[in-house]
């Protein structure tokens, strides 16, 4: 090797090593932190290692606690995912000279801080919002309608922080999508239920998987939206957690419950994924 | 008859794209409205006014929290996207360079709330100060995970032999790097500062746990006035937001139409 | 080969030491500005113009960080023994839990000008007798927001029951969002007064909490007006320094302090013992203290003052009243530290993971 070589090796190594470095120090050791402590016991002058934080979360208001997390994430990445599908659909593979528009569009709200979103629905839901104001001006109602602090407005304001979320993956499956394959099919004699059960849905479906993921995840662990909309009167993954990190300031029983929900997360995408194998298994041998 | 139900398919398609899109706009072409009224609330038009936007600008507060912002933001692509490009560089000479830039693909998967609270609790046990340069390091941190996956893509698809040609030509290795590898890097480069800017602006789970209460950013300081009660310097702090990223999305989308990054 | 090893380990060391130095900077800013004051408070309670205009009067520099939370203040000064901060406002029952760990300097009262104005019921309290570490500098107790738009046919009974008895509870009432404040009036309202509890009344206290949160419409610490005003809820439960100003711009509204007495709550000024810089602190307390600075303070930032000369706050009809209830003897409650943790998670979790 000549002195140049050598030299830029090195370089690339000086400069190249410092986002592992980054990456290994603030990302692994975090977690591999967060699961030392929910282990340890801590005190000024002993150290332990033991299960006491796990066995205050065999409270069975964790599970409901997960529970309800795990229903509004599916719920969700269902309205999305019905509510995308066609639109991406649309704007991919029928608009010829707006697609760009459209496309930007799209993007927009999801450039847009969540926060200034969920504050936009204040606007339109409260008593005395736009949405109360509009109706009862038009006589469709007497009293206001009440939707703030409820599980609708809930729904209502995730749905919309999410969609965009769901609609990019599927929007740039559709695009690599071949059209022709719609025309062989009908071509061939088979009719529009059959072209989509058959045809779009499994060829789009990398594009569903990932919007699936992409929403469910973070929505699993959400809890700003749940707080703000809906009166702050129940608990999600993400209120627990706060609570206990921020409000109580205890690290350990947090890091537990952490560790434990994220333990129930990847059981359940194991799960999905395992059933997702299945069927297709079955399919080749069917 | 066929050909009726594909016109009502098309137009049922059609509503449903147009009260998607709807949806989704009625609510910011309201906030934005509102803005320009006169009084705060209740939600009824009184007059046309510039009344919150001058609040807004005399605002000592948004403006630290802006600064705040803008600081944070603006360090974090300058790292991650730096540090990522030298890091995908660097993976390319190795032999096992895949495995070390999967490395960065947990961060995409793993929620953020996890990666926060990891960060916090290990700051806490280390008396860490948090502040500006904690939030950066976290920022950083997600940044790295849009940032190597896009450089690394773009970098898969170019073509070797320019580099193998640069070198047998006579240019050094920075030469090759700097006139041939930078420039056609330059659309991932570009999108990746975009994405990581814009990430970082509209955090808010990790200014919220790794911030302290020291640091007010943006996403921070619209939290806190959204916490108590409905104020129309919001509405024209977020349709100010808006305008700014609408321009973002005009530069994004540019430059998609040239290269096809998703 | 072995020199490569090296080579790359002390690359990777360099670049963590540069990591380090970046995250620990602002500790490094704290000594380089030596005429300076490093305070620690709540957002919202003194207005920055204040600080800023001590600062230049005295050639200081007045550095201020805020807490979310006690329990965050009692964590950093724990952890860094006190250090970094000249000048921290703790609420009442922090007080206490800050002296038990030996962290807060003694006061020489002497430099202090105001001590004799300070309202006498705010002084010599539990959790700091004979004030010998803090001085209380702004109070609220806590009450009943009405909407009397929902009670055309009389105003609901100035109690604790009207939030608390299901036979009293209008539907969509507004509750506080604070885990301890809640639960210490709830305390309150079934045993009489705050008072340690065991087990058993911890199931009591669950069962009445949950049957409260099904008639809640929202738990929120700073939106109680905005949830009168928006016409949410016919009763909310909060301070009269968040309530007063929409009170005078609107006639529906009323504030109701129960008969059975309210919680009062104290922030206090306190001096970390590492402090170096008592004689700045004591001249900006002075100054913080002042009849005129506290007037400012009042209109835009709901500063009540512990003077008791404070005479502009009895202009105003709901804080005269909250005045003549902290100056009634037997009526005013403190928040204390009797509720362990454990307790306050259990029942915190069992209301609202319904």
């Amino acid at each position: 090797m000549d002195k140049e070589t050598i030299s830029t090796t090195f370089t690339t190594f000086l400069w190249g090593v410092p986002a592992l470095l980054w990456q290994v120090l603030f990302f692994y050791v975090p977690l591999i932190f967060l699961l030392a402590s929910s282990f340890i016991k801590h005190s000024e002058s002993s150290f332990e290692i033991t299960l006491e934080h796990y066995r205050l979360l065999l409270d069975p208001v964790y599970l409901y606690v997960l529970g309800r997390s795990l229903l509004l994430a599916l719920t969700t990445v269902t309205a999305c995912l019905i509510i995308a599908y066609p639109v991406a659909y649309y704007i991919s593979l029928r608009l010829k000279r707006w697609k760009t528009l459209f496309f930007a569009l799209l993007i927009l709200p999801f450039w847009t801080n969540f926060l200034l979103l969920v504050y936009a629905w204040y606007f339109l839901l409260e008593n005395d919002g736009l949405l109360n104001m509009v109706l009862l001006h038009l006589g469709f109602i007497t009293e206001p309608l009440h939707m703030m602090n409820t599980q609708a407005a809930v729904l209502c304001g995730m749905f919309y922080c999410y969609l965009p979320f769901m609609l990019l993956p599927l929007y740039s499956t559709f695009e690599r999508f071949d059209e022709r394959l719609l025309d062989a099919s009908s071509d061939l004699g088979a009719t529009q239920w059959q072209t989509f059960t058959r045809i779009m849905v499994p060829l789009t479906l990398p594009g569903i998987k990932t919007g699936a993921l992409l929403v469910f995840i973070p929505a699993f662990g959400e809890f700003v939206t749940p707080s703000l909309l809906g009166g702050d009167k129940h608990m999600y993954i993400g209120s627990v957690i706060t609570h206990y990190f921020l409000t109580m300031r205890n690290v350990s029983v947090g890091s537990a419950f952490t560790c434990l929900a994220s333990c129930a997360l990847i059981l359940i995408l194991f799960m999905v994924f395992m059933g997702h194998s299945l069927l297709t298994k079955k399919e080749h041998h069917g | 008859m066929d050909s009726l139900w594909r016109v009502f398919q098309d137009s049922v398609l059609r509503l449903w794209v147009a009260c998607t899109y709807l949806f989704l706009y009625i609510p910011l072409i309201v906030l934005a409205v509102f803005s320009f009224n006169e009084i705060a609330f209740p939600y009824r038009w009184v007059g046309f006014s510039l009344r919150w936007y001058r609040e807004l600008a005399i605002s000592a507060e948004i403006w630290e929290a802006t600064k705040n912002s803008l600081i944070v933001a603006g360090s974090a692509v300058f790292l991650s996207v730096t540090l990522g490009l030298f890091f995908v560089m660097w993976c390319s000479q190795q032999r096992r360079g895949n495995y070390l830039l999967s490395f960065f693909y947990p961060n995409l998967v793993v929620p953020e709330i996890v990666i926060a609270v990891g960060l916090l609790s290990l700051f806490v046990f280390l008396n860490v100060p948090l502040g500006i340069p904690s939030l950066i390091v976290g920022h950083t941190l997600l940044g790295f995970g849009y940032a190597v996956p896009i450089i690394y893509t773009r970098f898969n698809v170019l073509d070797k032999r320019l580099i193998e040609a640069s070198l047998d030509l006579g240019a050094t290795h920075r030469q090759t790097f700097v006139k041939i590898v930078l420039p056609l890097l330059m659309p991932a480069i570009v999108s990746a500062s975009l994405l990581v800017f814009i990430l970082s602006l509209d955090d808010f789970l990790m200014a919220f746990f790794c911030g302290g209460t020291s640091a007010q950013t943006l996403s921070l300081y619209i939290f806190s006035m959204i916490r108590s009660g409905v104020s129309p310097v919001v509405n024209a702090l977020a349709t100010v937001m808006l305008v700014v990223s609408s321009l973002l999305v005009m530069v994004f989308c540019s430059i998609k139409t040239k290269e096809t990054i998703w | 080969m072995i020199k490569n090893k090296i080579l790359s380990t002390a690359v990777v060391a360099l670049w963590g030491l540069v990591i380090f130095l970046f995250l620990y900077s602002p500790l490094v800013s704290h000594f380089f500005t030596q005429e300076s004051i490093n305070v620690f408070m709540w957002p919202g309670v003194v207005d920055p113009k204040l600080f800023v205009e001590f600062g230049k009067k005295h050639g200081v520099d007045i550095n201020v960080s805020y807490y979310s939370g006690n329990e965050e203040l009692i964590v950093k000064l724990l952890a860094t023994k006190g250090a970094g901060y000249d000048l921290v406002v703790p609420s009442d029952y922090a007080v206490e839990i800050l002296i038990q760990n030996d962290l807060l300097k003694e006061l020489d009262k002497s430099k202090l000008n105001f001590f004799e104005h300070i309202n006498p019921q705010f002084l010599d309290l539990y959790f700091d007798p004979h004030n010998k570490y803090s001085i209380p500098a702004e109070w609220y107790i806590l009450g009943l927001g009405i909407n009397k738009r929902f009670f055309k046919n009389g105003l609901p009974p100035a109690s604790w029951k009207t939030v608390f008895d299901p036979k009293y509870m209008p539907d969509h009432i507004g509750l506080l969002n604070d885990p301890r404040e809640l639960i210490a009036l709830a305390v309150k309202y079934k045993y009489g007064k705050i008072k340690p509890i065991n087990q058993e009344e911890v199931q009591e206290i669950k069962e009445l909490m949950c049957a409260q949160w099904k008639k809640a419409e929202a738990y929120t610490d700073f939106r109680g007006d905005f949830l009168l005003e928006s016409g949410n809820c016919p009763v909310v439960i909060v301070a009269n320094s968040y309530i007063w100003k929409t009170l005078a711009d609107n006639a529906d509204f009323e504030f109701l302090i129960p008969e059975e007495g309210t919680f009062v709550g104290l922030e206090n000024y306190v001096i970390p013992k590492s402090s170096t810089k008592v004689e700045l602190v004591y001249k900006l307390l002075n100054f913080l203290f002042d009849s005129n600075t506290q007037e400012r303070n009042f209109q835009d930032y709901v500063w009540l003052s512990t003077r008791k000369d404070a005479e502009y706050l009895k202009e105003i009809d709901v804080l005269k009243r909250s005045i003549e209830v902290v100056n009634t003897p037997g009526k005013m409650e403190l928040f204390r530290n009797d509720l362990t943790d454990d307790q306050v998670n259990e029942i915190w979790l069992a209301v609202k993971g319904q």
